[in-house]
């Protein structure tokens, strides 16, 4: 219990101190109205021609949009730079020898931010979709929690995988181009689009790998929610949260035998 | 004038081999970076093949035509972050008093801020522009040097916008969040189809934000060319270069200079 608290007080000065620095997601909260006006725009003109495409219509495509944008943009790439950084320049040797664990902190510390940037892009992507193309098709508030579970798996499933990435810098100098590539295999997880429109065999595969869980899972929950699609991508989500989780515990491990840190 | 173009080209040249080189001491890092740029480039032509796939042309944009303004708009940005990499930090100069080191150099202080540093992930970003081109239009002389031009003209709009956005730090204090919005702008306009933005989009992205100028007036050249358009392109980006500078030098004179002594080496 008191291994667990330390890490939620981690989690609310983190809070704390993002409702203090507001600045720094300002910017964030308008690229994300931005992004999500260019798939308005986009989207609009895409279903000129149809009214369903993949047994998806216009306001369930933007509905799904905002919460896969609103996932990815608040979630941002704070983990991987603070953990990648901090190997490169020697900061982590000052956080082996503290009372806790390395990753532990670092996934609780970028949460409370996380969270606040959630909150506010939340009432931004949701006053853009009322305005925009109305209240989403066939929505249940009943089923409101399951969603929001979802989504709060979603961003700590991103957060682990982005650690993962970051730990990388143990053994690479210049590990920005895996971190890209990572945020750009979200694509194929359905970042922008629903799995649904894919060719077959790419939605297999895509199903297979843990960025669906970040994405698709999630926004489809919301704009089509069906309780046995919810239980088993929740299911998944929460597997690939474990499986991750053990995986940086391991490369953490082997990085901090590799380690050099000179002068202090 | 030429006299003094001819300087600051050779200025240009050389940071530009200086980072060139400086670069290649990383070559592994270098590597890394300019094939992962690439890669992170190419899922975005997986984003557009599966949209085309589920809807035929978007307006009067096909994929062919998507690609195109994908390939100008990748190798501008590269062009323009290999050639002027340091456009981005000039609110961090100006506010932590390090453009003196600048102004003590006889050369001319833009662009020797601009083109003191250089992005090596740039390369990937201009290397993939080339490789669609080539998947788009093949081996085609006139077409290429027509691209070439637009990534250059891209290129210096790109850096006219970053220098305009920047200089309000001399006014207003640190305006670097400005000038990252306006790059996240330029990008974000450029690459979609021009179809999808209409009334008051349509006048900003030929005015205040310009991407209109760096990828959709281009395409309009190269799908039917016509040099009284290929004129007025260069007399626009001429112009946007000339206000930027002009913008710059009045803000430099309300510089204030710290007390920090900085080196550069």
């Amino acid at each position: 219990m008191v291994k667990i608290k330390k890490y939620w007080t981690v989690f609310k000065i983190s809070i704390q101190n993002s409702l203090i620095y507001t600045s720094s997601f300002v910017t964030g909260l308008i690229f994300y109205a931005f992004i999500i006006f260019i798939f308005i725009n986009l989207w609009r003109v895409i279903y000129l021609k149809k009214e369903l495409i993949a047994g998806f219509t216009y306001n369930q495509v933007i509905w799904y949009c905002i919460v896969t944008e609103l996932i990815t943009i608040s979630t941002g790439g704070n983990i991987f730079r603070t953990i990648s950084n901090d190997i490169k320049n020697g900061a982590i040797g000052y956080n082996l020898n503290k009372p806790y664990n390395y990753i532990f902190y670092n996934i609780s510390n970028n949460m409370g931010n996380v969270v606040i940037r959630l909150f506010f892009n939340a009432i931004i992507g949701i006053a853009m979709g009322f305005i925009f193309v109305g209240r989403i098709q066939g929505f249940d508030v009943i089923y409101l929690p399951l969603m929001l579970i979802c989504i709060i798996s979603a961003i700590f499933l991103n957060l682990i995988l982005f650690s993962a990435v970051g730990l990388t810098a143990f053994w690479f100098e210049e590990n920005s181009a895996f971190f890209w590539i990572v945020q750009k295999v979200m694509f194929m997880g359905g970042l922008f689009f629903p799995l649904d429109m894919m060719p077959g065999w790419i939605r297999n595969i895509a199903l297979v790998l843990p960025f669906s869980y970040v994405t698709y899972a999630p926004a489809r929950t919301i704009v089509k929610f069906n309780p046995n699609d919810f239980s088993w991508m929740f299911l998944i989500q929460v597997t690939y949260i474990l499986v991750l989780l053990i995986l940086n515990m391991l490369i953490f491990r082997k990085g901090v035998k590799a380690i050099n840190v000179n002068g202090g | 004038m030429l006299m003094e173009a001819r300087k600051y080209l050779r200025l240009i040249k050389d940071y530009f081999l200086l980072n060139l080189s400086a670069a290649m001491e990383y070559r592994a890092s270098f590597i890394i970076q300019v094939l992962g740029m690439a890669l992170n480039n190419a899922f975005f032509l997986f984003f557009w093949w599966i949209v085309f796939n589920n809807t035929g042309n978007i307006g009067n944009y096909s994929f062919r035509h998507v690609m195109t303004i994908w390939a100008i708009a990748s190798s501008a940005f590269g062009a323009a972050f290999i050639l002027f990499g340091n456009t981005r930090n000039i609110s961090n100069l100006i506010v932590q008093g390090e453009l003196d080191v600048y102004l003590l150099q006889p050369k001319n202080v833009l662009i020797n801020v601009i083109c003191s540093r250089s992005s090596a992930a740039s390369w990937g970003d201009l290397l993939y522009g080339f490789i669609v081109f080539f998947a788009v239009y093949g081996f085609n002389p006139g077409k290429l040097m027509l691209f070439t031009l637009f990534v250059v003209s891209g290129a210096l709009f790109i850096t006219s916008m970053l220098i305009i956005a920047h200089s309000f730090t001399f006014r207003m204090g640190n305006s670097s969040n400005i000038a990252n919005a306006v790059l996240e702008f330029l990008i974000s306009f450029s690459i979609y189809p021009e179809d999808i933005f209409k009334g008051y989009i349509k006048f900003i992205i030929y005015s205040v934000l310009p991407a209109g100028f760096i990828t959709f007036f281009p395409l309009r050249i190269m799908n039917e060319f016509k040099p009284v358009m290929l004129l007025a392109l260069l007399l626009i980006n001429t112009a946007y270069f000339i206000t930027a500078f002009i913008i710059f030098y009045r803000g430099l004179k309300k510089y204030e200079s710290g007390n920090l002594i900085t080196t550069r080496m």
